[in-house]
Order: C-alpha cells, then sequence, then structure tokens
C-alpha cells in the first residue's frame, strides 16, 4: 500500500486511511436526513449550553446533568442502530453488552477508587502540603469562559497523557486494550483496562476554583462534542466544527490499523492541541484495531498490562543475561 | 443432586428449520460454510452432524454470540430439516452480570458503613461547612445575559436537605443497582432477540437462492 504523505508522515502504508476531509464520503438521502444530519451537532451542543446558562438553580444540578447524559445518549445509540455510518460498525447486542459491562465498571468500581487515590484526593495532598489556596479568582469571569477553561485545561492533560500513552512502554501497556477496538460505538470510550481509564481521568482542574454551573457547562463540551470522537454515525459536521473538534472521523484514524495514522489525533473533546503540536490528520479509516482486527475479550483486557509487562520484562532479562552465541567456552 | 432440566434454556438455543427445497446434509453444511470459514473457527462433519466452535469471534460474525453449536440434517420421507442446538458463553455472561453488580453493590454498602463518619468527623464536617463562604456574584456579562445568580449558602443547604439521603453515605450503591437491572433486561432482550436472529440468518443462508444472498452480502460489502 502506497499510503499518503502528511507532513514527514505516510499515513495509510499499513492499512486504508481517507486523507483529507474533500475525500469523506458525506450524508446520502433526502433533504431531510441532510439536513438532519448536518446541524444535529450544533444544535444539541448550543441547546445545551442555553440549558445549562438559564436554567434555574434547583434545576441546574448534577442529577439532571446525569438524566440528560443518559437520554442524549440513548438517543445516540437509537440514531447508531438504525442509521449506521459503516455495516461493518454496526451495533450488536453482543458488542453492546461487552460496552456496558466497561460503562458499568467505570461507573462503580472506578468511581469508588477515584475517592481514594484520584486527581481530587491527590491535588488535596498537594494543596494542603503546600498550604495553598484554590485559585478563586476564576470564579469572577464569565461563566462561558470558566466552562471554557474548565474543558480546555482538561482536554490538555489529557492530550499529553494519551499522546503519552502512546510513546512510553509501561503506560502504553495499559492503552494497549483499547486499540483492540474493531468498531466504534459510543460507548467505546470505556472500553479498556481499567488502569488506563483512571490515567485519562486524571486532570488539574481541582487546582481551581468553578461556579457548579460553569462545571455543568463544561460537562456538556465533554458530552455533546467529546461523545460524538467514537459515534458510529456519518454526520455532514460543519468545517468550524471539525476544524476545533475532535470528531468519529479524527478518531477512526486514531483506530486504524496503521500503525502512523495511530500515532495522530489524541485529543479528546478539542483537535486543536493535536494542530498545535503537529499529530492532527484530517481523514477517516473503517477497518481498525491491532493484529490485523482481534477483538480483545474482557478477560484479557484486565489482564494484558500485567502479563504483557511480565512476559517484556522476562525476554528482556533473558537477552540482557543470556550469553552471547559468538562467546567460546574457555579452554 | 436435583434435576434443573430446563436451566440450560439460559445459554442454550435449540430449534429447528424446514429446509427448501430438501438438501442433503453435506449439501447444507456447504452452504453454511461462508458462517464457519473465518480463521477462529474449527469444525468437524460426522454423517449429517456438524460441531463448531468460534475461538473469539469478530464483532460482525453472524454466530458471535452462539459461539459453540451442534447442527443436524435430518432427512425423511423426502423432507429435510435442519436441526440446531448452539450455546452461548455471552448469553450466561450476561445473566450473571446483574449479580456481579448487586454484589458490587453491597460491597459499596459495606464499605460506606466501614467507613461513615463518626459523631466527631460529622460535627466537624457541619463545622466546615458553616465555614464556607458565599460564592461571588456572577460577572456582570452573565448578569447583562439574565444568568441565574450563584445559589446562596443558605439555599444550597435547603437543597441538599431536599435531595435526601444519598448525601450521607460516601458511596453510593445506586449505579450498581442501576447496572444490575439494565444487564437483567438486556439478557431478557438478549434471550429473545439472539435466537431469532440465529434462526433467521440459518434460513436466509439454507433457503435462499444464491444469487440473492450473494448479492446481499455483495451489496452489505459496499456499503
Amino acid at each position: 500500500m502506497a499510503g499518503t504523505r502528511v507532513g514527514n508522515r505516510i499515513i495509510g502504508a499499513d492499512s486504508p486511511i481517507i486523507v483529507g476531509w474533500d475525500n469523506i464520503p458525506k450524508v446520502e438521502g433526502g433533504p431531510v436526513k441532510r439536513f438532519i444530519f448536518t446541524y444535529f451537532q450544533p444544535f444539541f451542543l448550543f441547546a445545551l449550553i442555553a440549558f445549562w446558562y438559564y436554567a434555574p438553580n434547583s434545576i441546574a444540578t448534577a442529577t439532571t446533568a446525569i438524566a440528560i447524559a443518559i437520554s442524549f445518549k440513548v438517543l445516540l445509540i437509537a440514531i447508531e442502530l438504525i442509521n449506521p455510518r459503516h455495516k461493518s460498525w454496526q451495533l450488536t447486542w453482543k458488542e453492546l453488552c461487552t460496552d456496558l459491562f466497561y460503562v458499568a465498571l467505570g461507573y462503580t468500581v472506578l468511581r469508588m477508587v477515584d475517592v481514594y487515590i484520584g486527581d481530587g484526593v491527590i491535588i488535596e495532598a498537594i494543596q494542603g502540603a503546600y498550604d495553598w489556596d484554590k485559585l478563586n479568582w476564576f470564579t469572577g469571569l464569565p461563566l462561558l469562559v470558566q466552562a471554557l477553561m474548565i474543558s480546555l485545561i482538561f482536554d490538555f492533560g489529557q492530550y499529553w497523557m494519551h499522546r503519552g500513552m502512546h510513546n512510553w512502554y509501561p503506560l502504553w501497556l495499559t492503552h494497549a486494550p483499547h486499540h483492540y477496538i474493531t468498531q466504534l460505538n459510543i460507548n467505546k470510550g470505556a472500553v479498556g483496562n481499567p488502569i488506563e481509564l483512571f490515567l485519562i481521568g486524571l486532570g488539574i482542574g481541582g487546582f481551581f476554583d468553578f461556579l457548579p454551573r460553569a462545571a455543568l457547562l463544561a460537562g456538556t463540551f465533554g458530552l455533546a462534542i467529546g461523545t460524538y470522537q467514537h459515534i458510529n454515525v456519518r454526520f455532514n459536521t460543519p468545517r468550524w466544527w471539525r476544524f476545533l473538534f475532535n470528531t468519529t472521523e479524527h478518531h477512526s484514524v486514531h483506530h486504524s490499523q496503521d500503525y502512523e495514522a495511530s500515532r495522530s489525533n489524541y485529543g479528546a473533546t478539542w483537535i486543536i492541541f493535536d494542530r498545535i503540536f503537529g499529530t492532527c490528520i484530517d481523514g477517516e479509516a473503517e477497518k481498525l484495531g491491532m493484529e490485523g482486527g482481534r477483538r480483545m475479550q474482557i478477560k484479557e483486557t484486565m489482564v494484558y498490562p500485567f502479563t504483557e509487562g511480565f512476559k517484556t520484562s522476562r525476554d528482556w532479562l533473558q537477552a540482557k543475561f543470556r550469553r552471547s552465541p559468538d562467546s567460546v567456552p574457555a579452554e | 443432586m436435583p434435576k434443573l432440566p430446563y436451566i440450560d434454556l439460559i445459554w442454550r438455543a435449540r430449534g429447528s428449520i424446514e429446509l427448501i427445497p430438501p438438501r442433503t446434509s453435506q449439501s447444507a453444511f456447504a452452504r453454511l460454510d461462508g458462517l464457519l470459514d473465518d480463521g477462529g473457527t474449527s469444525h468437524e462433519v460426522h454423517g449429517d452432524t456438524l460441531h463448531y466452535v468460534k475461538d473469539n469471534p469478530a464483532a460482525q460474525d453472524k454466530l458471535a454470540t452462539f459461539s459453540r453449536g451442534t447442527l443436524r440434517v435430518e432427512d425423511s420421507a423426502g423432507r429435510a430439516r435442519l436441526h440446531y442446538e448452539l450455546t452461548s458463553p455471552a448469553l450466561l455472561l450476561c445473566f450473571l452480570a446483574p449479580l456481579l453488580f448487586l454484589a458490587i453493590a453491597q460491597a459499596t454498602i459495606f464499605i460506606s458503613e466501614l467507613e461513615g463518619p463518626t459523631t466527631e468527623e460529622t460535627s466537624e464536617t457541619e463545622k466546615d461547612e458553616e465555614e464556607e463562604e458565599e460564592a461571588r456574584p456572577l460577572n456582570v456579562i452573565d448578569q447583562m445575559l439574565g444568568a441565574p445568580q450563584p445559589e446562596t449558602l443558605e439555599e444550597k443547604k435547603q437543597r441538599m436537605e431536599e435531595e435526601g439521603e444519598e448525601e450521607k453515605g460516601r458511596h453510593s450503591p445506586t449505579p450498581a443497582y442501576v447496572f444490575a437491572g439494565l444487564f437483567f433486561a438486556l439478557y431478557l432482550v438478549g434471550r429473545v432477540l439472539e435466537p431469532w436472529l440465529v434462526r433467521r440468518t440459518f434460513r436466509q443462508t439454507l433457503n435462499e437462492p444464491r444469487d440473492r444472498s450473494h448479492l446481499e452480502s455483495a451489496a452489505q460489502a459496499d456499503s
């Protein structure tokens, strides 16, 4: 496969990648369908921002946020089932059950673990050790500025953590299981080894003090933008959106079977950090995964960092202490 | 030990379909080759019976849910039927998943009770709450745009009281209960849907004219 030159890199030499927005297929169908799938994403983003901006305090609560998130995801799953982007990514009953198992772990066990060793605890300890107060002048900024800052600060951290995972072997061991997914669906973001999911959830937002409403608005960016990175639906994504935000097209390139392409598009909600640091590839891929598309089962996902880490350490030690084949025994 | 004759209905699907036109077992199994020719599948044919095992089937494998099975073609009085008995570890695991999440809920309650605040800690928390400062007024831009002012400490306290018990424990078992219920519902859906889908797959593969099924699979590959 020849691949396409993007900067200094050849993309798509191992597995097919479409590079360039102009080469990506558009939504097919009648004018109503094309209208819906062109304006769906911006409509829900602005509608949700307006809701959280103006909702009275009695409604603007975490409980409402959870209810909206669940309803929105159910809607997206329904759209995936009715109108999949690729038939080869069609959501099946077994895939849905598997994905929800990881989602459930995130909401139960991981959430509990987070209380003891999560970023909140780490930041509190640092603040306590240095007698730091929270940076509370942020609460005087306009709400949307606060929300943007929360989202950007968190995403900046995620970008570097994710990039670190692709460049430092111990971190890669935790992230690799997530790259064995062979199709994208909205819950696939939760699929992976729990250690990775814990690490990618670490953020430095706890150093700052924000109004609760700003945090809810920031959560909306994650929901109404970040969720689409794993979706199996084709949208005619507006030019400004795909310039600023991560999309399923970007993320499919990141998950492709092409090694070079998988080392791109590390952002979660925002793609601008990839643009700034030179890792962005605008395009899409359909063939995803590792080892030719081998599906990793739950039990292997849970132990992979340990089993692979053990094998690599053993091989390294054996190579280090093995006698060179050229050496001749002393007579 | 008492016999539980129907317990395997949890993870097994049995059924039969008539082969129209009637086929020999050889011809029927040849038609099923497409479902069994991927790398992770092994199958053996003994006379009119075929056994297959799929090791880690791909997500889009039509038999992904039923990764083991026995198919038998019975020919009598000029009519042929395919009898199938399929085993699904996925259905069994989905059936057991609610138990796991109920156990996690119980563990959550146990840990919360173990770590629940003592009377001293509760009074300290109350003291901390008293020390909490009132929120600053909104930025002038937000005031002009009409965003509601942040709630006062009094309003916050009142809302917390109305929201009730959930705030008291350190961990809430509610998500674990919700997922236990969700997996039970998914099991019920899967127990009905997946045998229906596999029956439809067998019927389409065995009874539809070759050209049509080929055209359909080609169209699927193109889309």
